[in-house]
C-alpha cells in the first residue's frame, strides 16, 4: 500500500511549499514521453484537468478549496488514462486535505505493464536529489581530474621552457666567451701600454672592470643552465668559519659604503663541514651581498651570518634587517632574472644559482621573511654528503 | 726568441694571444686544425696553444696528429669547459699523448704567466 506524508498547513508557505512539491512529483514522472497530468476532482463533481504547466492554476484552485475547507482529491493521470473509471488503477498523488493538515500519499506506476511502485514522495524526491547529488559528485570529481592534469600540463610546459631556455642561455652564454676574452685582452694590452697618467689610463680599467663583470655573468649563466660542469668541485672538509671571512673580506667595501654591522655567530667548536668550497663561497657572497643591500638606508642595519648544526644537518643563517620581502613576491625571487634592482647591481641570477648550489649540496634553501622586520636566508645542508 | 703557435678559429681569440704574447715571444697563428698541424710540421714550435672546438679537425685531434709527427712541445687547449668536450679529452688522454688545459676566457696576464712558466722566460 502507500506510504503518508503528512505536511502540515498552518499557512500560505507551507501551502506553497506542499503545492511546489506536487508539482516536482508531477514533472518527474515521464510516461513515454508524455507528461502526467493532474486531475483535480472532488468526490462528487467532474474534475478538472491540471496539466504540470497549469501550477498555478493549480494554487488558486487550492487556495479556493481550503478557502472552503473542502475535502478534495487528486488523482494522477497519463494523458490516455484521463479515464474515470480507471482512478485507482493509475498513478496519483493523493491530497486529503483535513482540518489543518493536508495528507499527501501516492501511487506510481513507472512503466504501464502495471508493476506498482509504491513510492513515497518525500522518499522519490530525496532519491532524485541524492542522484542528482552523485551526479554533480561525479562531475566535480572529473573536473577535479581535468584541473590536475591542465595544472601537470602546464607545470610540464614551465618545465620544458626553463629547459629550452636553459639550452639557449648556453649557446649564447658560450659564443660569448671568445669575444669577450678578445676584449679583455684588448683593453689590459692598452692599459699596459698607455701611460698611467693618461686619463684614457683609468676609463680602460673600468673598461676591463665590467669585461671582468661580463665573464662572470656568463659563467653564473652557464652554471644555472646546468650545461656546465665547471670541472665538477669535489666536497671536502671545509673551515667555514675561514670561508664566511674570506667572503666578508671581498665585500669590505661594499660593507663600509653602505654602512652596515656585520655580526658573525660561529661556534669555536664546529668541525670541519663537507662542501664544495668554491661554490659555496658564491652562495655567501651572494646572500650576504643580497642581505647588506637590504639594510641600505634602515635605521637598524644589522647583517648576521651564523653558522650551527642542528640535528645531522649543517644550517647557515644569513638575517638581515632590512626591509623585507613582499608576499606578492616571495615566489618570484627565485625566478631567473627577476630582480629589484638596478643594472649595475644585479643581474637576478643569484639567487636561482644559489638555490641551485646549494640543491647540488643535497640541501634546501628557506627563506623566511617579515615585512618591516628583515629576511633571513638559510641554508639546510646534510652533514654526509657525497 | 721561443717560438709559440696558436690554432684558434676565432680572431679576437688570436689577436688576445698575440697581443699578449708578441713583446717576449715569437708568436705564429693558425685559424683552424689543418693549417696548424701544417705549420707544426714546417717549423718546430716551442709552445702551442690550441682551441678545442673548430670547424674541421677539433683540438684533439689537432693534437694527436702533431704528437703522432713526433713533436713533444707542450700542448695547451684552451677551451670553455664545454660539458660536451670532455668527451672528447677523454679521447686525447686514452691515446696517451701529453697535454695541458686552460679554461677560457684568459686574460693578458694569465697567458703570459702560462707561457713564461712552461717556456722559463720571465723569470
Amino acid at each position: 500500500m502507500n506510504n503518508v506524508i503528512k505536511y502540515n498547513i498552518i499557512n500560505e508557505d507551507s501551502l506553497v511549499f506542499s503545492i511546489n512539491r506536487i508539482y516536482q512529483f508531477m514533472i518527474s514522472i515521464k510516461i513515454d514521453e508524455m507528461q502526467a497530468c493532474l486531475i483535480a476532482t472532488k468526490l462528487s463533481e467532474i474534475s478538472r484537468v491540471l496539466y504540470p504547466s497549469h501550477r498555478f492554476e493549480l494554487m488558486i484552485n487550492l487556495y479556493n478549496e481550503l478557502d472552503q475547507k473542502k475535502h478534495l482529491q487528486f488523482e494522477l493521470f497519463t494523458p490516455e488514462e484521463r479515464n474515470f473509471s480507471q482512478i485507482h488503477a493509475g498513478p496519483y498523488v493523493n491530497l486529503d486535505w483535513q482540518k489543518d493538515k493536508v495528507i499527501i500519499s501516492s501511487r506510481y506506476l513507472d512503466n504501464l505493464n502495471e508493476n506498482l511502485i509504491s513510492q513515497n514522495l518525500d522518499e522519490l524526491i530525496k532519491k532524485s536529489r541524492e542522484e542528482l547529488t552523485i551526479e554533480i559528485e561525479q562531475k566535480n570529481t572529473e573536473l577535479n581530474a581535468m584541473l590536475e592534469q591542465l595544472k601537470t600540463s602546464s607545470s610540464l610546459i614551465q618545465t620544458e621552457k626553463m629547459r629550452a631556455l636553459g639550452i639557449m642561455t648556453a649557446g649564447v652564454a658560450h659564443e660569448l666567451n671568445n669575444p669577450m676574452m678578445g676584449i679583455l685582452n684588448f683593453v689590459q694590452y692598452c692599459i699596459k701600454k698607455i701611460p698611467p697618467d693618461n686619463k684614457c689610463n683609468s676609463v680602460l680599467i673600468d673598461a676591463e672592470k665590467e669585461v671582468k663583470r661580463c665573464i662572470d655573468i656568463v659563467r653564473n649563466l652557464l652554471t644555472f643552465s646546468r650545461m656546465e660542469k665547471e670541472g665538477d668541485e669535489i666536497a671536502m672538509p671545509t673551515n667555514v668559519d675561514e670561508l664566511i671571512t674570506r667572503v666578508i673580506s671581498v665585500l669590505t667595501y661594499k660593507i663600509r659604503k653602505e654602512h652596515a654591522n656585520i655580526i658573525k655567530i660561529v661556534p669555536a667548536e664546529l668541525p670541519l663541514i663537507k662542501l664544495k668550497p668554491h661554490k659555496f663561497q658564491q652562495v655567501l657572497l651572494n646572500f650576504i651581498g643580497n642581505a647588506i643591500d637590504a639594510v641600505t638606508e634602515r635605521e637598524i642595519r644589522n647583517v648576521t651570518i651564523e653558522a650551527l648544526i642542528v640535528d645531522d644537518n649543517f644550517i647557515l643563517d644569513i638575517r638581515d634587517t632590512g626591509c623585507g620581502i613582499p608576499d606578492r613576491l616571495k615566489n618570484k625571487i627565485l625566478e631567473p632574472f627577476f630582480t629589484t634592482k638596478t643594472t649595475d647591481k644585479g643581474t637576478g641570477l643569484g639567487l636561482p644559482v644559489s638555490k641551485s648550489i646549494i640543491e647540488d649540496h643535497g640541501g634546501t634553501l628557506v627563506i623566511e621573511s617579515a615585512e618591516g622586520l628583515g629576511s633571513s636566508f638559510k641554508s639546510i645542508i646534510p652533514l654526509n654528503i657525497e | 726568441m721561443k717560438k709559440i703557435l696558436i690554432i684558434d678559429d676565432e680572431e679576437a681569440v688570436r689577436k688576445s694571444f698575440v697581443l699578449a704574447l708578441e713583446d717576449d715571444y715569437e708568436v705564429s697563428t693558425a685559424d683552424c686544425g689543418e693549417q696548424g698541424v701544417e705549420f707544426a710540421s714546417k717549423n718546430s714550435f716551442d709552445l702551442v696553444f690550441t682551441d678545442l672546438k673548430m670547424p674541421g679537425i677539433n683540438g684533439v685531434e689537432a693534437l694527436s696528429q702533431i704528437r703522432e709527427m713526433g713533436q713533444t712541445m707542450p700542448i695547451y687547449i684552451v677551451t670553455a669547459f664545454h660539458k660536451e668536450f670532455f668527451d672528447d679529452l677523454a679521447i686525447a688522454r686514452q691515446k696517451g699523448y701529453p697535454f695541458q688545459l686552460a679554461r677560457k676566457p684568459l686574460g693578458l696576464d694569465d697567458i703570459l704567466e702560462i707561457a713564461n712558466a712552461v717556456l722559463g722566460q720571465g723569470e
